[in-house]
This record gives structure tokens, C-alpha cells and sequence, in this order.
């Protein structure tokens, strides 16, 4: 069991290393000089000067690669274009943000998918089956941009229930409650949006599919013979050995999540990691761009080490090797 | 089979825009900001072009981007997917692992930045992103490949002296090609919401109209003139909605056991 953490935690660096890499590659790949794509179009030569030095550009390829690795290792990510303050920084302020939208989405999405999913497999084949299912694809197949902006037409605009756009209002003078209140208030639009287009079908569709076939199985029937009443056994038994394909699927998801946060951090203009990367696109703020690519990857490689990991806990059948 | 007829009703549009569409889609023809009415089945936008012709044109786009993208993803994927689930061993070892790196890769990310870096082409995104999608196909080949090569009907082609380049695309290739093929769909409908969401955040190709670009340019106007942003947006649901049926029908037909009749 220790031999597979230690494995798995060797092949997540090597991941994290692989992605640096790439973005190394891709600074040199980039039509023009690598030190303008690091330093900006709008940069003074001497600015330029010195990020040849920082990076050693006159040096051969394979000690660049070196010296960009450690640059990074070190937690320089560069500065950014636009605002000339340390990606790092920037990067740690607004993980915040992305997190308060994600980490709700993620459970909402979660028990809703897998309940309503394993309501739907309990009623195999019926009306409540079938509508769920369509509705569940219908809302997967949805551009989640679009959703977005449709909720933010109809309940922000048309109804004016809840704010469409940022984090929290600004006129207002705030004590913590209301400031919690508000925050609230100015999240469930798109946690809303997250949820409901990507992950919750997801959810849906494996609960469904996972409790479908574990009613099939020997034990489903021996309890039966035992007495033990449909609820009993779905409740107790059934749904617990469907969750575990979930929890897989939850630690492969990451990455989607990301690219999903970002488009609805977008439509709502939720200053958080997704709007900052959206930002960045407009003003080619290079630095910026890789340096979210890494830290994204870094978060998704660690989620889903960690997923992995509790896997282990959570079935007792698994077996490492 | 929903799926399918929504499929070949766009296939239909897709081929003869120049008929269907009423008007040319960059011909600043009207008055801008119509709302929806009889001239304009879909209003106008910014520019008083007409939105439902440039919805139509934009069906080119999506399902061109859709198939390359699929179509990439499917041979690249069945090629590296076939050759370490069939000689295995350390080949096989390494590409697994990559896989499942890949797979992890915030994948929009590194579209982005790759878009933004060398630019908005068209081509080059459709390769691009045909590139992060192909070892999901591989993962799923490489399996079929696993438990097909020790049956009977391989063991036998191996004795008549078949080549290794022969048994897998004879014999092995075409016997697991189902849950590929289903994968691929989807992964059509996946592409289309991929180009989209570029599009959306303003990395779409300028030259050719796009329904997330449409979308991208209505978000200024959002307030006033909701047909602009609502119309494309239904389109993309329709059609990557039918690809989804379409896949989750071959599947149905594939798998008897998930059918509803037990």
C-alpha cells in the first residue's frame, strides 16, 4: 500500500514536470524571440536584457531547461504583463474565488447527480427513467456559457432576483453576516450554471448506470430471499457500492471542472482563476497564461491523487500492488 | 433515432447554405437590433446582419470542426491505442501511463494557450484540439485490443501466418471498433462545445462565422437584444444533443443489456 503512494505520488511530479516542460516548449516554439514572448511586446530593452539573463537565452537549450525548471520549482512564474505584479501572487489571490464557485458546484452536483441518478435506476425503464435521462443528456449536451447567460437573462434581467454580474455588490456597506449573505447571494447564479451542465448529468448517468448493475447482482438476490424489504436493500447496500465508480469519476473530472469554472467565472464576470485566465487572453499576457496552465494542472494532479488515494479507504475489496 | 433526425436535417442545411439561408449572412442588410418577426425569423444583430442566416452558415463550421476533430481523434487514437494493447510489455506500460497523464490536463487550458500563442486559425485549432482528444479513443482501444488478442479466431490468424500489421487490422481492429465508434460521437459533440467555448472567450477564427462567435459578440447587447445570444446557443444544444443520442443509440444497440427490455 505504501509502495503504490509513493508510486502514485512519482508519477503525479512527473506529470507536473512534463507540464512545465511543455510550457518551456511552447515559449520556444512561439513565432518570435522567446525573451518578447516572456517579456511583453511593450517591454523596454532592458527589460528584455534582463529576462534573457534570468532564463539564460544565450545559453544552450538543455540549460534553459534547467534553469526555467528550477525558475518555476522556486515559484517564479514570471510577471505579468498587464498588471506587472508576480503571477504567483496574483495566482493565490483569486484561487479563492474559483474554489468558492467549484467546491459547491462539485457537491451540489454530486448528491443531486447520484440521487437522482440512482432514483432513476430504481425505476428502470419507467416515465420518471426516461425523462430524467433525456433531460440529464439535454443539459450535458448544453454550451455552458450559453446556459449561463440564459439563466442570467431570466432570473437576473427579466426577474432581477439575483445579481449577474461579480462577487459582491459594491454600493453596500457590509458587517460579516450580510457580507456572507451577499457573497451568497451573487453565488448561486453560477454555481447554479456549473452544476447543472456538466458534472450533474455526469453524476446522473454513473450513479444510474452503477446502481443498475449492482442490482443485479448474486448479493441483491440472497438479501431478497433474507426478507429484507427493496428500500432496505437499496438504501443500505445497493447505493453504497455505486458510489465508488463516482468517486473515480470525480478525480478524472477535475480537469473538465476547471475549463467549465472558467467559462461560467466568464459569463458572470466571477473574479476568480477562469475570468483571470479570460483576461489574460485579451491583453496576450503570456506569463499569465502558462503560469495558470501549471498551477491548474498541479491543483487537478493533486485532486485527483487524493481521490485516488481515499479510494483505497473507501473499498476495502481493492488490492494494491 | 431523435438524434438522427436532427443530424441529417443540419447535414441537409450544412450542405446547401447558399439555398437555404435568405440572406447573405455578411450582408449588413437590415436595420440592427431587430427583434424576431417575419422578415428576420431571428432578428438581426449589431449590425443589422441577419442571425438566422448566420446561425445556418455557422452549422458549416460546428460540423466540419465536429468530424475533423472526431475523425483525427479516431485514427490517431485506434493507431496508439492498438499498438501497446497488442505488443505490450514495456510499450505498453509507457503509453498507459501517458494516458492517464494526459487525461488529467485541464485540456481547455492548454487549447487556450497553445490558440493564443500561435494564433486563431481555423486548422490549427481543429488539430489542436483533435490532439487532446485522442487518448481517450486510445485507452478504449487499447482495452478491446487486450481482450481480444487471446481469442480463438486471432489465435488461429497467428497460425496461417499472419503478419502482426494484418491481425490487428484485419481481425482485431474490426471486431472492437463498437465502443470507439460510440466514444467518437460523443466526442463529436464535445468537439463542437470545444470550438464554441473558443469562440465564446474570442479565440474563434474571425474569417468564418461561428455560433459561439455570434454569442461572443452578443454578450454586449445581452440586455437588449436576447434573440442575438438565445438562437445559436439553441443550435449547439441541437446538435451536440444529437450526436449524444446518436452515440447513446449505437451504444443502446451495441449493449442489448442496457436496453430496456431485460
Amino acid at each position: 500500500m505504501a509502495y503504490y503512494v509513493v508510486r502514485r505520488t512519482l508519477e503525479m511530479a512527473l506529470v507536473v514536470l512534463l507540464v512545465i516542460t511543455f510550457n518551456f516548449l511552447l515559449i520556444h516554439i512561439a513565432p518570435g524571440d522567446p525573451a518578447t514572448t516572456m517579456a511583453g511586446e511593450m517591454a523596454t530593452p532592458e527589460y528584455v536584457q534582463a529576462i534573457r539573463e534570468k532564463y539564460g537565452l544565450n545559453k544552450p537549450v538543455y540549460e534553459q531547461l534547467l534553469l526555467y525548471l528550477v525558475n518555476v520549482l522556486r515559484g517564479d512564474l514570471g510577471v505579468s504583463f498587464a498588471y506587472h505584479e508576480p503571477v504567483l501572487e496574483m495566482i493565490i489571490e483569486k484561487t479563492p474565488a474559483t474554489l468558492l464557485l467549484v467546491v459547491p458546484s462539485l457537491l451540489i452536483s454530486f448528491t443531486f447527480g447520484t440521487l437522482l441518478g440512482a432514483l432513476s435506476a430504481k425505476k428502470y425503464g419507467s416515465k420518471t427513467d426516461n425523462a430524467l435521462s433525456l433531460a440529464s443528456l439535454t443539459m450535458y449536451s448544453m454550451p455552458i456559457f450559453w446556459f449561463g447567460l440564459i439563466l442570467m437573462l431570466l432570473f437576473g434581467i427579466r426577474l432581477g432576483w439575483f445579481p449577474i454580474m461579480g462577487m459582491t455588490s459594491v454600493e453596500k456597506q457590509f458587517d460579516t453576516a450580510s457580507y456572507i449573505g451577499d457573497l451568497i447571494w451573487h453565488l448561486l447564479l453560477p454555481t447554479l450554471t456549473l452544476s447543472l451542465t456538466y458534472m450533474g448529468p455526469l453524476f446522473l448517468r454513473i450513479a444510474r448506470s452503477s446502481v443498475i448493475e449492482v442490482m443485479k447482482e448474486d448479493f441483491i438476490t440472497a438479501e431478497r430471499a433474507e426478507g429484507l424489504t427493496e428500500n432496505a436493500i437499496f438504501y443500505k447496500h445497493a447505493l453504497r457500492n455505486a458510489l465508488l465508480p463516482s468517486i473515480t469519476q470525480l478525480g478524472l473530472m477535475l480537469g473538465f471542472v476547471m475549463a467549465g469554472a472558467m467559462v461560467t467565472e466568464t459569463v458572470y464576470g466571477w473574479p476568480g482563476l477562469g475570468y483571470f485566465m479570460y483576461q489574460s487572453i485579451f491583453t496576450r499576457d503570456y506569463p499569465v497564461m502558462m503560469g495558470l496552465f501549471i498551477v491548474t494542472s498541479i491543483g487537478v494532479v493533486v485532486a485527483s491523487l487524493i481521490t485516488d488515494l481515499s479510494y483505497a479507504f473507501l473499498d476495502p475489496r481493492v488490492v494494491y500492488k | 433515432m431523435l438524434g438522427l433526425a436532427i443530424m441529417i436535417c443540419s447535414c441537409a442545411i450544412t450542405i446547401t447554405p447558399t439555398v437555404v439561408s435568405p440572406y447573405n449572412p455578411y450582408d449588413m442588410s437590415a436595420l440592427a437590433f431587430l427583434p424576431p418577426g417575419r422578415q428576420h425569423p431571428f432578428g438581426t444583430d449589431n449590425l443589422g446582419r441577419d442571425v438566422l442566416s448566420r446561425v445556418i452558415w455557422g452549422t458549416r463550421v460546428s460540423l466540419a470542426f465536429g468530424f475533423v476533430v472526431a475523425g483525427m481523434s479516431l485514427m490517431l487514437g485506434v493507431i496508439l491505442g492498438a499498438i501497446p494493447g497488442y505488443f505490450g510489455g514495456l510499450i505498453d506500460d509507457v503509453f498507459s501511463r501517458f494516458f492517464e497523464v494526459y487525461l488529467m490536463i485541464p485540456s481547455l487550458f492548454l487549447i487556450i494557450l497553445v490558440t493564443a500563442i500561435f494564433g486563431t486559425n481555423i486548422m490549427f485549432t481543429m488539430a489542436i484540439v483533435g490532439l487532446t482528444m485522442w487518448p481517450s479513443n486510445a485507452r478504449i482501444t487499447r482495452a478491446q485490443v487486450l481482450t481480444l488478442k487471446d481469442r480463438a479466431f486471432v489465435q488461429a490468424a497467428k497460425c496461417t501466418g499472419a503478419g502482426h500489421l494484418r491481425i490487428i487490422f484485419t481481425h482485431i481492429l474490426p471486431n472492437g471498433i463498437y465502443p470507439v465508434i460510440v466514444n467518437s460521437t460523443l466526442q463529436m459533440g464535445s468537439a463542437i462545445l470545444t470550438e464554441a467555448s473558443l469562440s465564446f472567450l474570442g479565440l474563434g477564427d474571425v474569417n468564418h462565422v461561428s455560433w459561439g462567435q455570434i454569442i461572443f459578440t452578443a454578450q454586449n447587447y445581452f440586455a437588449t437584444a436576447w434573440w442575438m445570444a438565445v438562437f445559436p446557443g439553441i443550435a449547439i444544444l441541437a446538435l451536440v444533443l444529437a450526436f449524444n443520442l446518436i452515440g447513446d443509440g449505437i451504444n443502446l444497440a451495441m449493449n442489448p443489456r442496457l436496453s430496456k427490455r431485460t
